[in-house]
């Protein structure tokens, strides 16, 4: 089965490059400061806790997530030059994707709970732990549903990567790069605007968009939010990212360089 | 018997037609010449049968099965090109590693001697190799995958004459340990005139010439000798050009002759693969149209 073959040949190259990232990060947040400290003669204002306090590690996986899935196209050139077929590609992508997932997502969770939790007693590590968890009053369900929410947020994460990327690997480089600089610019106008409406309006909180706003997020009027909504969301958001990211990867042709 | 059919195929790129409607069937234990002059669209036709890039119409089948996004049949294709699709970072043991893993097999011992013939440096990143070795990696790896058709695109690119001449003994020493079609495009036709069997022209995305090498080369025919004899004999055949030196006449005959009387005065042999092509190719831009009449 060809698939196999093209699941371990990305995953290699994709657990490398998050091992790579990793390491970069540790000494970047642990080993320089540290070094930096010990030069400066202030070691005894250096804390392995305080550079630890922050979220920078759970961070650095989404990030990575994200940066990897709009990246295909290198991938594309080395597995079609070895016969490798588009819908093989895509199924092996979206399976090396879900295991980095599933790692990832462990490695952060297991982070926040024997690491920032106890040690610096960090209490909101992520969204789901600054918004959610007070749903649920048996920790260890709470615990299941922060595993489950974290991991459907890399999920839509890396699928938005794979649309951006995928999609920009169907142009040239000249129009890739119109693309880039304008998108931004007209996507920053469009908020920029609607956000101004929107403030100076005083009837928006009546407005059905924030009543829409609120279910997606689950507010309720008594207290904690209710994930369930937002859970449905994302998990609609990804089966209809998956499908756009499934087209565009038929799409995928060599360009003329 | 694996026998690999390309139907109908058309390519546009933007307004410009670069294959119009071809039609081709490469037979099982051939090796192929594509000759076209630069851009007649040699290299789109091999990335349009490889899948890497769609054709507007047509398909392209082995055994009767579509290949496009068909790992079974793009397996059985290798496609060596001047466009490079490893990464440059990669080391190309670890290219061959990776490759052997996608194709299921790798003939290492053949590789190991071809290493060693040429020169090159296995432990070298892909990116670091100069235009000679870039190819020589590449045709390595042609040879040595386990496919039933080996697609060269101008496999030499970049070979000094010693490396040209070490690889078409390989390719030829490779093919009789194990037969399997080649098909070769390239513009160097005097380099393969003696490797093979078949010969497709490609002139302005169109098929003028598909046969067997020994079919067209008994069809060629130099006739040489005073230009009113020449003129004579010749007339009414499809001459498709000529030579004058002097008041002697070189009439190039594409076709078989009738049984009209040779003159005394007059010469007939048989001219090479490379002026043929150069003659056909011309031809079809016009230069020496109606050369026959």
């Amino acid at each position: 089965m060809k698939t196999n073959k093209v699941t371990k040949f990305l995953f290699r190259k994709q657990i490398i490059g998050l091992g790579e990232m990793y390491v970069l990060l540790f000494a970047a947040f642990l080993v320089l400061p540290f070094i930096f400290s010990l030069i400066s003669g202030s070691l005894s204002d250096y804390s392995l806790a305080d550079q630890m306090r922050g979220t920078w590690v759970t961070a650095a996986f989404g990030i990575y997530m994200f940066a990897i899935s709009t990246v295909s196209y290198e991938n594309f050139k080395f597995l079609i030059q070895n016969g490798v077929s588009r819908p093989t590609f895509f199924n092996s992508q979206i399976i090396v994707n879900g295991l980095l997932i599933l790692i990832g997502n462990t490695f952060n969770l297991a982070y926040q709970y024997l690491v920032l939790m106890p040690l610096v007693h960090a209490k909101n590590t992520n969204i789901f732990m600054s918004s959610y968890v007070g749903y649920f009053h048996n920790p260890f369900v709470g615990f299941i549903f922060n595993y489950l929410f974290s991991g459907l947020l890399l999920m839509v994460g890396a699928l938005s990567g794979m649309v951006i990327g995928n999609f920009l690997t169907l142009f040239s480089k000249f129009i890739q790069r119109i693309i880039l600089i304008v998108t931004p610019i007209v996507g920053y106008i469009t908020v920029a605007y609607t956000a101004s409406r929107v403030i100076l309006d005083d009837r928006f909180q009546m407005t059905w968009v924030a009543n829409f706003a609120k279910f997606i997020l689950g507010y309720r009027s008594t207290g904690a939010y209710d994930p369930f909504p937002m859970i449905v969301t994302i998990v609609i958001m990804s089966v209809v990212m998956l499908l756009i990211v499934r087209y565009l990867f038929s799409k995928k042709q060599l360009k003329r360089e | 018997m694996s026998i690999l059919e390309v139907s109908h195929i058309s390519k546009s790129f933007g307004s410009k037609h670069v294959l119009s409607d071809i039609n081709l069937t490469f037979e099982e234990n051939k090796i192929y010449g594509l000759l076209g002059r630069n851009g007649a669209g040699k290299s789109t036709l091999l990335s349009v049968i490889t899948d890497r890039n769609f054709a507007n119409n047509g398909e392209v089948k082995i055994d009767s099965e579509d290949v496009r996004d068909n790992d079974s049949k793009l397996g059985m294709m290798y496609l060596m090109s001047e466009v490079n699709l490893y990464s440059n970072g990669s080391k190309l043991t670890q290219i061959i590693k990776d490759s052997e893993s996608l194709y299921g097999g790798f003939n290492h011992e053949l590789a190991d001697r071809l290493i060693k013939e040429f020169g090159l440096d296995i432990n070298q990143k892909f990116g670091k190799l100069s235009t000679g070795y870039n190819s020589i990696f590449k045709l390595i790896l042609a040879l040595c995958l386990p496919v039933q058709f080996v697609l060269l695109d101008e496999p030499v690119l970049g070979l000094d004459a010693n490396h040209r001449e070490l690889f078409y003994s390989e390719l030829i020493q490779s093919y009789s340990d194990n037969p399997r079609t080649f098909i070769i495009s390239t513009h160097l036709i005097e380099e393969v005139a003696n490797i093979i069997s078949d010969v497709i022209v490609l002139d302005q995305g169109r098929v003028i010439l598909n046969q067997p090498v020994e079919d067209v080369l008994a069809k060629n025919h130099s006739v040489v000798g005073p230009e009113k004899d020449v003129k004579q004999y010749t007339k009414g055949l499809n001459v498709i050009g000529h030579d004058m030196i002097g008041n002697i006449r070189a009439n190039y005959v594409y076709g078989d002759l009738d049984d009209r009387v040779l003159p005394d005065t007059v010469q007939l042999s048989n001219f090479d693969l490379q002026k043929l092509f150069i003659f056909l190719t011309n031809q079809y831009e016009g230069g020496t149209d109606n050369e026959d009449k």
